[in-house]
């Protein structure tokens, strides 16, 4: 089980490249094991808000911590190191490497992880995608369908043992039948292992499974709730 | 220091050479590499831009092959043509052009030649110090291939005794060099003069068999019908070079009084050693002229190194430019798989494995166009020298050398510390703009 990291931040603002504020939050608290959503219109902030979280977008004024780490404070190649081992990434266009096959995507941590960690890495990517129902075969991922791309994505994510995931309109980019598929098997995925999901999405079958929603637009914070 | 280094033979200072101008680039590639893993990445990224990446293979084994094609043909050149003059010691000629003289009498080259008298060829073949020297005489030829005449001694000694048939016994006999279309049996008619002033009737009641036929010597001697020289003097109506009443006999020794003229001779020594005071001693102010054709060549040679240097520095300048272009390619290539660059800092990796990705993409590039060119170079040097062996007769051999292989190291080298710039300038991109394409 990883180490369980709670989020608390301060009020923080995230500056553009022109120096202007393009997002603007109150202190948060997000607990470990918690599943939230972030929703809101286009441009809103929603994915700035997201890659803040992540430690990927510079012009941060203000605390971001995960546990006892600030991720702000951190330089670049620290931060970097703090994604690799505590928070697993997914995006809406998978971001995958097409001649390679299924279990070299979602191992691929692997190639620059200590060499005494790769064979966890490569076994914990293994198991996630038979859980996921990924046929492992030596097809390269250019032959897989949407679903199954984004489904390699999330094993790639779990397989670091992350104890944070970090989603970005995961299921925007496949069709209804297969996101609802994919939403079940990744909010049970998440819920069974006691790992923070926070995702943007604009799905209203994804909300609906959160634990909780903030809302935001114009950059700024409008609604947190609680649905559960 | 500098004389344990002279003492080490010559291979170990090659190699020893090699390992030092290849060091650098090995020695940042294993730095950049230690700990990871990239291979499998870059390769998956070489495959997905195969296309382009051929092209720049290509590109850069093209620029290296002409580098390696021109190096091993000039030092194959030198050689070749060095052999090609291994059997002429020292040529005596009338005074004049010493370039002239060694093209005449040793490649064969039509020229025109001052004459040397009976009494100065007199004064050469019974010196001493001289184990033979043999008249030659040239102007005549048949079907293109140079008829020379000369003496029995000399053309054993040219093709080391082995000849197919036999020597000639008479003035109506030739031995023809191992590449002439005639065979042994056949008869022909020489022709006056060669090349374009052949003229075909003038000798046509002079007949010559083929009796025999030499070993090919890699000279463009293989191509030359060689007759006692006795038989070129009678063919123009001169004296044969013997007293009348002398019989039929052929090859040494010549009366200077019944002495046509030689346009060389060259000379044997009996002892190596005697060659330098046989120069001096036939070197005549307004008599004659005698000159090692080696010391000549090499003459030639020193002209030539000039060439060389400059040629070599124009093929490395180009290299430079082709690196150069190469590198610039690669980082616009890099601009291409940014996103796959910012996905791999986005779930962690350290820029130092994303900059290992990006250098070893380049790297992968460049050793396999180095080492494609180095094969492609030895081809195309085995092609030239095809060519030039073909269109000279002489036999040129041009093989990989520890110039090439140097040239090939350093080059690796300096392009794999090169490619370091493009895989720096891959991590200035902005993480989420690149994946937001």
């Amino acid at each position: 089980m990883p180490k369980s990291l709670n989020l608390t931040t301060s009020s923080f603002v995230v500056h553009g490249a022109q120096g202007k504020p393009i997002l603007s939050m109150p202190p948060l608290s997000i607990s470990a094991g918690e599943v939230v959503g972030v929703r809101g219109p286009s441009g809103a902030g929603k994915s700035t808000f997201l890659y803040a979280l992540a430690g990927l977008v510079g012009g941060v004024q203000g605390i971001i911590r995960w546990g006892d780490t600030d991720i702000v404070a951190l330089n670049p190649r620290e931060r970097a190191s703090f994604r690799a081992r505590s928070i697993g990434m997914i995006f809406q266009d998978f971001h995958l490497f097409e001649e390679l096959g299924a279990l070299q995507n979602a191992g691929i941590a692997a190639l620059f992880l200590p060499r005494p960690e790769r064979e966890a890495i490569e076994a914990r990517a293994d198991k996630h995608l038979a859980a996921l129902g990924i046929d492992v075969s030596s097809r390269t991922i250019g032959s897989y369908s949407g679903g199954e791309r984004q489904r390699v994505a999330i094993a790639r994510a779990l397989a670091t043992d992350s104890p944070i995931l970090l989603a970005d309109e995961p299921t925007a980019s496949l069709d209804r039948p297969t996101a609802d598929r994919l939403t079940d098997d990744l909010v049970q995925l998440v819920r069974q292992s006691g790992k923070t999901l926070i995702t943007v999405s604009h799905d209203p079958h994804f909300i609906q499974q959160m634990d909780r929603v903030l809302t935001i637009a114009d950059g700024a914070l409008c609604d947190d709730q609680r649905t559960q | 220091m500098m004389d344990l280094w002279f003492s080490l033979p010559a291979a170990v200072q090659d190699s020893l050479m090699t390992l030092a101008l290849v060091m650098p680039g090995a020695l940042a590639g294993l730095y950049i590499l230690r700990g990871y893993a990239p291979w499998g990445l870059t390769r998956a990224i070489l495959l997905r831009f195969r296309g382009t990446v051929a092209v720049f293979v290509v590109l850069i084994a093209a620029s290296v092959g002409l580098g390696i094609a021109l190096s091993a043909q000039e030092r194959g050149l030198r050689h070749g043509t060095a052999m090609a003059a291994d059997k002429f010691d020292l040529v005596v000629a009338a005074p004049g052009s010493e370039i002239t003289a060694m093209l005449a009498a040793v490649y064969l080259q039509p020229s025109d030649m001052g004459l040397l008298d009976g009494d100065a060829y007199n004064a050469v073949a019974t010196h001493e110090k001289v184990e033979f020297a043999a008249p030659l005489a040239f102007g005549d030829s048949y079907n293109s291939a140079p008829v020379v005449g000369t003496t029995a001694e000399f053309l054993s000694y040219l093709s080391d005794g082995v000849i197919v048939g036999r020597m000639w016994h008479d003035s109506e006999e030739a031995v023809v060099g191992a590449l002439v279309s005639l065979e042994i049996g056949d008869t022909f008619s020489p022709a006056h003069g060669e090349g374009e002033a052949e003229e075909e009737d003038v000798h046509e009641d002079h007949h010559l068999h083929v009796v025999g036929r030499m070993a090919a010597t890699g000279t463009p001697w293989d191509r030359a019908i060689l007759i006692p020289i006795e038989a070129v003097w009678e063919v123009h109506g001169l004296a044969n070079g013997h007293r009348f009443g002398a019989g039929a006999q052929l090859g040494a020794p010549f009366d200077p009084e019944y002495f046509p003229g030689t346009p060389a001779i060259v000379v044997h020594p009996k002892e190596l050693w005697a060659s330098y005071s046989l120069r001096s001693e036939f070197t005549r102010e307004a008599q004659m002229m005698a000159f090692f054709p080696g010391t000549v060549l090499a003459s030639l040679y020193r002209i030539m190194g000039d060439i060389r240097q400059a040629m070599s520095f124009m093929a490395l300048v180009t290299q430079i430019l082709v690196a150069a272009s190469v590198l610039a390619s690669l980082f616009i290539l890099t601009r291409l798989f940014s996103r796959t660059l910012s996905l791999l800092r986005a779930i962690g990796a350290p820029d130092r494995f994303v900059f290992a990705v990006v250098w070893s993409f380049g790297a992968a590039l460049l050793v396999a166009g180095c080492l494609l060119g180095l094969g492609g170079g030895i081809a195309m040097a085995a092609i030239l020298s095809a060519v030039v062996t073909a269109r000279t007769d002489i036999y040129i051999s041009a093989t990989l050398g520890w110039h090439e292989i140097h040239f090939v190291a350093g080059f690796v080298s300096a392009a794999l510390i090169l490619a370091l710039i493009p895989a720096r300038l891959a991590l200035k991109s902005d993480i989420v703009a690149s994946l937001r394409g």
